[in-house]
């Protein structure tokens, strides 16, 4: 089974690297990234992974059109059952409509699969994006965009249609300071939220496991994201607001500041599902930007430190609810109130660039305090990574 | 048996096609001319630099210390999901050459608000990759 799934990676990575070639690439770029955590699904189990990932990126422009390409797999060492290959397939087209403003769009088809425990989040999508910009004056930017996303999932009941638009404004004082303002509208609507007729019962919970919730064997049983008894077709999405202010500093090239914060809003809908789960670098369909309300906080330092060594220093505060949840008690009882969390986040990022290649290094800290016990969590992550990069364009 | 000629096999293709991609273009960036400077933005421009290849962001920046004005290249337009703002201070690294009498700069480096950006490699050989390009690792979509 697993050669059966080499050969086919091969197999694409050869087609790939041959149209490529033939077409002869722009750039080529490939990526090798590690990473480790002591809390990998991000719950109160804590439990730990490793991530080792492997990708690569082709390009061409045929202005004002360009065709890319990439693919990463990514192995994990405890939980191989979650590995998977994504590959993203797209084409962008840049237009200048003056001196001034440009426009760009950009469609493309994305597919991720996994390897035996999560195949039912294998997904195929459909994206398409445009966006304007513009300068209002030398010193203001005018931003706006739309994007469309299609996913079809294995398991039909995660498979969403969603929209988002966005606009953007920015004004650049003499004082080096720039403020911004972002106001965003989503729309997902879940095309068929419930299990198909012949899905297998979930399995009884062993001794032990009992009063971990929705935390016991998810990644083996995806049904346990949806209630039971839905079967018949309910109007079930999820429409959000946010409003984003920035500020940004700039004390001299070396250093820059940032404070931005952000709030949403639900205006209507709810979440389908049992439970909101998000893990470490594994895409959960039960998370995403739609899933809650509430807002974030977050502080940025950038500096270039000694040795050329760009440096990143981010806080940042979140309050979460999740509409629709319902929290539960140390006892798996529902507790009539939607979950609520509170994450707080330290991260640092140092990037240091050579000729032809760069490496990078990054650590994360974050704890979630939660009125659902099984979602009281730390943990802290690290990942170093090496990315090389190749250009044959004229 | 079959198997292991199968990699092989493909390992051969995969080689055979990067082969092709070990050829050197030739550049118009001049090593021997670099120059450094901090200055200041002016205006910003999108304009056609290349024939067949997209519109390149343009900086027009004033260095103080020489009281010149160069018109810097910098790349791509749809490289950078930067965003430069007139009256921006920035530190350059680049080939410069006169034209007509106005001073020229294709940005190799540049550095701002404790970030820098390669945009070419010593030898002034392009670093940037075009689209909305994709994070390895963790997807996520940039403005461009």
């Amino acid at each position: 089974m697993l050669l059966n799934k080499m050969k086919r990676f091969f197999i694409l990575a050869a087609a790939v690297f041959a149209t490529f070639s033939w077409l002869q690439a722009d750039s080529f770029s490939l990526v090798f990234q590690q990473s480790g955590t002591n809390n990998l699904f991000q719950n109160i189990s804590e439990e730990p992974d490793q991530i080792s990932a492997l990708g690569f990126s082709l390009e061409k422009g045929f202005s004002p059109f360009s065709i890319f390409t990439q693919g990463q797999y990514s192995l994990l060492l405890q939980n191989p059952g979650l590995s998977l290959y994504s590959h993203d397939l797209g084409l962008d087209f840049l237009h200048v409509l003056s001196g001034k403003t440009a426009l760009h769009l950009t469609a493309g088809l994305r597919g991720d699969f996994y390897r035996s425990d999560y195949r039912d989040f294998n997904s195929i999508s459909l994206h398409m994006e445009s966006s304007v910009k513009s300068y209002l004056s030398p010193s203001s930017i005018l931003q706006a965009g739309y994007v469309l996303n299609y996913r079809k999932y294995r398991l039909s009941g995660f498979d969403y249609v969603s929209h988002q638009f966005s606009l953007a404004v920015d004004k650049h004082f003499r004082t080096q300071t720039t403020l911004k303002g972002e106001v965003d509208w989503g729309f997902k609507s879940f095309l068929h939220p419930f299990l198909p007729q012949n899905t297998p019962p979930l399995p009884e919970v062993p001794e032990g496991q009992k009063g971990k919730g929705h935390g016991f064997a998810h990644m083996n049983n995806p049904q346990i994201f949806f209630p039971e008894g839905r079967e018949t077709l309910q109007d079930f999405h999820l429409q959000v607001l946010s409003f984003k202010g920035q500020v940004a500093q700039s004390i001299s090239s070396l250093i820059g500041l940032k404070v931005s914060g952000l709030k949403q809003w639900t205006l209507s809908g709810r979440n389908p599902y049992t439970t909101v789960e998000e893990y470490y670098l594994i895409e959960n369909p039960s998370y995403d930007r739609f899933s809650w309300s509430g807002y974030i906080l977050e502080a940025l330092i950038t500096l270039l430190a000694p040795g050329d060594i760009q440096t990143e220093l981010v806080y940042s505060s979140a309050v979460r609810t999740f509409p629709g949840i319902e929290s539960l008690d140390s006892e798996g009882l529902p507790t009539g109130m939607d979950r609520r969390d509170r994450k707080n986040q330290f991260k640092v990022n140092l990037q240091k660039d050579f000729s032809r290649f760069s490496i990078h290094l990054s650590f994360v800290h974050i704890w979630n305090n939660s009125n659902d016990p099984f979602f009281k969590w730390g943990g802290n992550y690290l990942s170093a990574g090496i990315q090389w990069n190749m250009f044959f364009g004229k | 048996m079959i198997n292991k000629i199968f990699v092989v096999l493909t390992i051969f293709t995969i080689l055979l096609c990067t082969t092709g991609f070990a050829q050197k273009t030739s550049h118009f960036y001049d090593v021997d001319k670099e120059i450094k400077f901090t200055g200041t933005i002016q205006r910003i421009l999108m304009e056609s630099r290349y024939e067949e290849k997209a519109h390149f962001l343009i900086l027009i920046v004033f260095d103080k210390k020489s009281g010149k004005t160069y018109t810097v290249e910098v790349s791509p337009v749809w490289f950078f999901s930067q965003d430069f703002h007139a009256g921006e201070t920035l530190r350059l690294t680049g080939s410069s050459f006169t034209e007509g009498g106005v001073h020229h700069m294709i940005a190799r480096q540049i550095q701002f608000k404790g970030k820098r950006l390669e945009l070419r490699d010593k030898h002034g050989f392009p670093n940037w990759r075009g689209g909305q390009k994709k994070k390895q690792g963790i997807k996520k979509r940039k403005k461009f």
